[in-house]
């Protein structure tokens, strides 16, 4: 093949097989790569140099096809209707059979194919060596070992990609499925894949294909096609698509026997024994626990105490603010503009202040933390342990991937829900990360100002959020149609974090902050120093003072940091962290348990409407700001009742 | 012979060999369970039974919940 009139490079895979990985040591264009299944749910493109800078496609993982969920949905999408790609399948050696039994369906979608057989590293270590010229051999198609993240393989498979052939590769399913097979081929349309795959897939009930296909052929023959499938079906008792799989799994079976060689491995390494503890019904918590402390140490007391401190106090505090409060006075004649500039509210004394030495500094460490853990392999470990907590909730463990996501940024949760199996589970997810899961820029404000306070404080806004999680999720739940799927998934292994990949991670997430957060932080200030001038604030102030001061007790000034929560709840905390002074502990804790579960930040909203409508992303809004007064109130009785904090 | 049992009932730490479904498992899931490497013949490690099922097929390690791993028919092996 030529890449330059190809359609491009399409990746292809199961999830967590290092597809993105890939991507980006061919295109060096960086998407999201951590280490577990889900991290990519959409398809993401970028161009390779080395291959005369033909497109690639990276596409969501695949259990296996047909696709069964939203990211799954999306890759069936991607090769239904990117034309002339060339196929490259990202595979793990450790689980070789399963590769190949996909390898069996792609390698007769009549487009060129290679196999990356990555993490051969991991592989070998456990014993397993895979011969990878007879596995071409076997195949008919190149196959590649490689091991990505090290940069492994990957000229040569530059090479191969360059002259990739359509592979003579045709699997022999029995004998009934093949007449229909035929007899169906001149159906399907004739310009993107071989009418036979079309027709595997459609065998086995793809419903992503029978809508693409409603699409762009005849009811008359989407019909036929339907007629020829339930007359197949007739000859068999067994479902066609677990007669499909079964003929697949055969045949990696025994391609996989030949090409293997397997040495019986003698003892189990330290990040398999940490593995198992990690999931262990005992040992598992204090490894939990262990874990947290390890994020409250790094992003509360380095983060948010020392760096804070060194920032704002010193850096901005002592030497740049009073410089440019100097030259502004001295160079702007207008009072209006000195005000907006380095006033109280103003664009620089409030918005880049807080923006670049209270949150950059917090932030950045949490970033480093979730990505070292993201990439640990840990994660998918604490879908096992946290399942049973899910249950009350009527979710599975697997929901604990997006609610930890969130805990990076809520909005790309809210997308990531895309990997859970229904739509009653994405709405509840998506709900309680509305309501109750902080993002990074948020937690890290938050953990900053509690450490500040005492380990007590952080305690009772930890407690009273988990609380609110639970009890909320529980009646949603109650309230709710539908019923809970059981968790099934695979556990990535514990892996030492590359610090090039935690790098690179923390400044694709830095690079966000700056770029999206730091101009809406400007936007929040410069609209405060408006709604001063106008009059407005001070109106609002009094008007909410039953609500702020009656109901929890905090100053009547604090009504302006909700004002900013409702642009990110973060510039809230911030908000309250400038009055500090002004606060007692327990009026610190009610504030931020308030803002914490407060509505969702601007662009988490929009998110929500993308994904499930303007009604239902209303609904959620009306029962999460009302919520959240509630609850703040209700600790602001009980602390006060208990005499902590005031 | 080792009789047919559950693989939910399989101690930890044992090997058994996948010979089935339940009779009235369901179409999709027993797609996932097979998707996921439980293939009839698949000799697999049970590693733990709490808090969930815990195998190790090949070399990856798999988890799933007590009501799936009641699906699944093997044979325990000595």
């Amino acid at each position: 093949m030529n890449t330059s009139t190809t359609g491009g490079l399409l990746l292809v895979g199961q999830p967590n097989v290092g597809k993105s990985v890939l991507f980006h040591a061919l295109t060096g264009r960086y998407v999201m790569v951590s280490n577990y299944p889900g991290t990519t749910v959409e398809v993401s493109r970028g161009n390779a140099c080395s291959l005369g800078n033909c497109p690639v496609l990276d596409t969501p993982g695949v259990i296996s096809l047909p696709s069964r969920t939203g990211d799954e949905h999306a890759t069936t999408r991607a090769l239904l209707s990117e034309k002339d790609v060339v196929l490259l399948q990202v595979g793990d050696a450790k689980n070789l059979r399963r590769t190949l039994q996909l390898t069996a369906l792609f390698a007769e979608m009549g487009q060129p194919m290679v196999l990356a057989v990555n993490m051969v590293d991991e592989a070998e270590a456990r014993g397993a060596h895979i011969d990878t010229i007879a596995l071409t051999t076997e195949l008919g198609l190149p196959a590649v070992a490689t091991v990505a993240t090290q940069g492994k393989g990957i000229p040569e498979l530059e090479a191969e990609l360059k002259k990739a052939p359509v592979p003579r590769f045709k699997l022999e399913y029995p004998a009934e499925i093949e007449q229909a097979l035929d007899k169906m081929a001149a159906l399907f349309p004739a310009d993107v894949l071989a009418p036979r795959a079309l027709g595997l897939l459609f065998l086995a009930g793809d419903n992503e294909l029978e809508i693409w296909l409603a699409g762009c052929i005849s009811a008359d023959h989407l019909g036929a096609l339907r007629g020829h499938r339930d007359l197949l079906q007739q000859s068999f008792t067994e479902p066609l698509s677990a007669i499909l799989q079964q003929t697949r799994m055969d045949f990696a079976d025994r391609v996989a026997s030949r090409v293997m060689r397997t040495a019986v491995q003698t003892t189990s390494g330290l990040a398999q024994r940490l593995g198992f503890l990690s999931v262990h019904p005992f040992w598992g918590w204090p490894v939990l626990f262990a874990v947290l402390y390890g994020i409250y140490w790094l992003v509360g007391e380095f983060g948010a105490g020392t760096l804070v401190d060194l920032l704002e106090e010193q850096l901005f505090g002592e030497l740049i603010n009073p410089w440019f409060v100097g030259v502004v006075e001295g160079l702007v004649p207008w009072s209006w503009l000195r005000d907006l500039l380095v006033g109280e509210y103003g664009l620089w004394t409030m918005g880049m202040t807080y923006a670049l030495a209270l949150i950059l500094p917090i932030v950045t460490t949490f970033f480093i933390a979730f990505s070292i853990l993201e990439d640990s392999g840990y994660f998918a470990r604490l879908t096992v342990l946290s399942n049973r907590s899910f249950k009350a909730l009527g979710l599975n463990g697997r929901a604990v991937l997006p609610m930890i996501l969130g805990l990076g940024c809520v909005t790309m949760a809210t997308l990531t829900t895309r990997i859970l199996h229904t739509r009653r589970e994405r709405l509840l997810v998506t709900f309680l990360l509305a309501l109750a899961v902080p993002c990074s820029a948020q937690l890290g404000v938050v953990m900053g100002i509690l450490a500040g306070i005492s380990f007590s404080a952080t305690l009772i806004w930890f407690g009273v959020v988990l609380l609110v999680l639970v009890t909320v999720g529980w009646l949603a739940n109650r309230l709710m149609p539908g019923k809970r799927i059981p968790l099934m998934t695979e556990l990535s292994p514990l892996r030492l974090p590359v610090p090039g990949n935690v790098l690179l991670k923390t400044w694709a997430r830095l690079k966000w902050y700056l770029v999206e957060v730091i101009p809406l932080f400007l936007i929040g200030a410069f609209l405060l120093f408006t709604l001063d001038r106008l009059g407005i604030l001070p109106w609002l102030v009094n008007a909410t003072e039953p609500l702020v001061t009656g109901w929890l007790g905090l100053p009547k000034e604090a009504a302006a940091a909700f004002l900013m929560g409702f642009l990110r709840r973060d510039f809230g905390a911030t908000g309250l962290f400038a009055m500090s002074s002004a606060l007692s502990a327990q009026q610190m804790v009610v504030g931020l348990v308030t803002l914490t579960l407060f509505m969702p930040c601007f662009a988490n909203l929009l998110m929500i409407i993308k994904e499930h409508g303007l009604l239902r992303a209303m609904l959620m809004l009306a029962m999460v700001t009302p919520l959240a007064f509630f609850i703040g109130g209700l600790l602001h009785h009980a602390l006060t009742l208990l005499g902590w904090g005031v | 012979m080792p009789s047919t049992q559950l693989l939910s009932n399989i101690p930890a730490h044992s090997d058994a060999r996948v010979v089935g479904f339940a009779a009235d498992i369901e179409e999709g899931l027993r797609e996932r369970l097979l998707a996921y490497g439980l293939i009839p013949g698949q000799i697999v490690r049970v590693m733990a039974q709490r808090p969930l099922t815990l195998l190790q097929i090949d070399y990856t390690e798999l988890a799933l919940e007590k009501e799936l791993a009641a699906c699944v028919l093997v044979k325990k092996q000595a």
